[in-house]
């Protein structure tokens, strides 16, 4: 019996040094490595992206941040990554839901997500996803932002024209525009339509 | 001709002038896209993935005035389409060259960090490519989304100015992102 119990954790052990990332273990400390490595295998049993995560991890390390703050990380981006899943779909790719993590965490309501997906079925929806996160960086307001988004999405934009609307509305901020006017603005001369007033979720 | 035929003739030029032409939300369309078409091609016409030159040489001031620098990434053909697409997180195998390039003359050294090399200061190191002023790197990167900076003198962490912003801010500083598109995939 004791024989049968030590095999048992020996097995478990090791187990849970295959799952422990290899990057990871260089660099972190063992209480962090331990913590992370739960939510990465939290991740990977719910068919969630692992890199992000461990992205994050590694970034962290190299940036010296503490071992909370790495866990802490790591534990927000998976939240993200979860709404993100949820609101574009099973059948999101990663690069998606890594995308649309991003955008959750600009503040953005999971519903916009869905509305662009719906908009946007058959098509990726990564580069609108990163334009509508960098929108935000930038000072648009989440709403119009959103707004924007969803009205190119709608004229179905291409991803060179996602890429030209954030290239104008960076160097209309850059010439002194409000970020909020210089959406709307640039949003319209892309699609040809203004965008919809309807409320963003 | 009599005063009622003049305004007779004045009437229907008139309704001729107020009406819309057959085609012209077609004719909008095109005018419209031949404005975007044009402003595409000034921008990158001047070898700027992003701005103009007059925003670009502003950006370059400020980053200079700061002591740090300008960049881009591009495809390794410089065709400079620059769309946010690419990383470590990625679902295509295949790996397309992309080039980092990135303006600081007063660097003494420049590396690339990202989520596709664990973030680490040492393992991508960019060289000056005119001399002077501007460090590049080209590096092998799967599709997807990539999240990325450069490490200027080997302690201060920049996000590419030309490139879009990363939402997420872990560690109280933005990264860049580039999406790397996967040939022939409906979803990247």
């Amino acid at each position: 019996m004791k024989t049968t119990t030590i095999v048992l954790a020996c097995l478990l052990t090791a187990s849970a040094a295959r799952a422990q990332d290899a990057r990871l273990r260089g660099v972190l400390d063992a209480e962090t490595l331990a913590k992370v490595t739960r939510l990465t295998d939290s991740a990977r049993v719910e068919s969630l992206p692992v890199e992000p995560l461990v992205g994050v991890a590694l970034e962290g390390a190299q940036r010296h941040a503490s071992g909370a703050r790495i866990t802490k990380a790591v534990q927000d981006y998976l939240g993200a990554l979860r709404g993100a899943r949820a609101a574009l779909g099973s059948d999101a790719s990663v690069a998606e839901i890594a995308s649309g993590a991003g955008v959750l965490l600009s503040g953005v309501n999971g519903d916009v997500l869905r509305q662009l997906r719906t908009a946007s079925p058959n098509r990726s929806l990564t580069v609108p996803l990163v334009v509508l996160a960098d929108l935000i960086a930038r000072g648009v307001p989440k709403d119009t932002a959103a707004r924007a988004i969803a009205a190119a999405a709608r004229a179905n934009a291409r991803d060179d024209d996602y890429s030209a609307l954030r290239r104008f509305v960076e160097q209309d901020i850059i010439a002194g525009a409000s970020p909020a006017a210089a959406a709307m603005l640039r949003v319209r001369s892309i699609t040809g339509v203004p965008p919809a007033d309807e409320p963003v979720p | 001709m009599t005063d009622g035929d003049f305004e007779r003739l004045y009437e229907r030029a008139g309704a001729a002038l107020r009406a819309p032409a057959p085609d012209e939300d077609a004719a909008r369309d095109r005018l419209v896209k031949r404005i975007h078409a044009e402003s595409l091609r000034s921008t990158t016409r001047r070898g700027n993935a992003f701005l103009p030159w007059w925003a670009a040489l502003a950006a370059a001031a400020i980053a200079f005035a700061a002591g740090l620098g300008t960049g881009r990434a591009t495809t390794s053909s410089r065709s400079s389409t620059a769309a946010p697409v690419a990383s470590g997180a990625a679902a295509d195998a295949a790996q397309r060259p992309i080039e980092f390039v990135f303006v600081a003359p007063a660097a003494r050294n420049v590396s690339l960090v990202g989520d596709f090399n664990g973030w680490d200061a040492s393992a991508t190191p960019m060289r000056r490519t005119d001399g002077r002023t501007t460090w590049s790197v080209a590096v092998q990167l799967p599709a997807g989304r990539h999240v990325y900076a450069f490490v200027v003198d080997g302690d201060a962490w920049v996000a590419d100015p030309q490139a879009p912003l990363a939402p997420e801010q872990w560690y109280g500083q933005r990264n860049s992102v580039v999406v790397v598109a996967a040939s022939g995939d409906r979803r990247s």
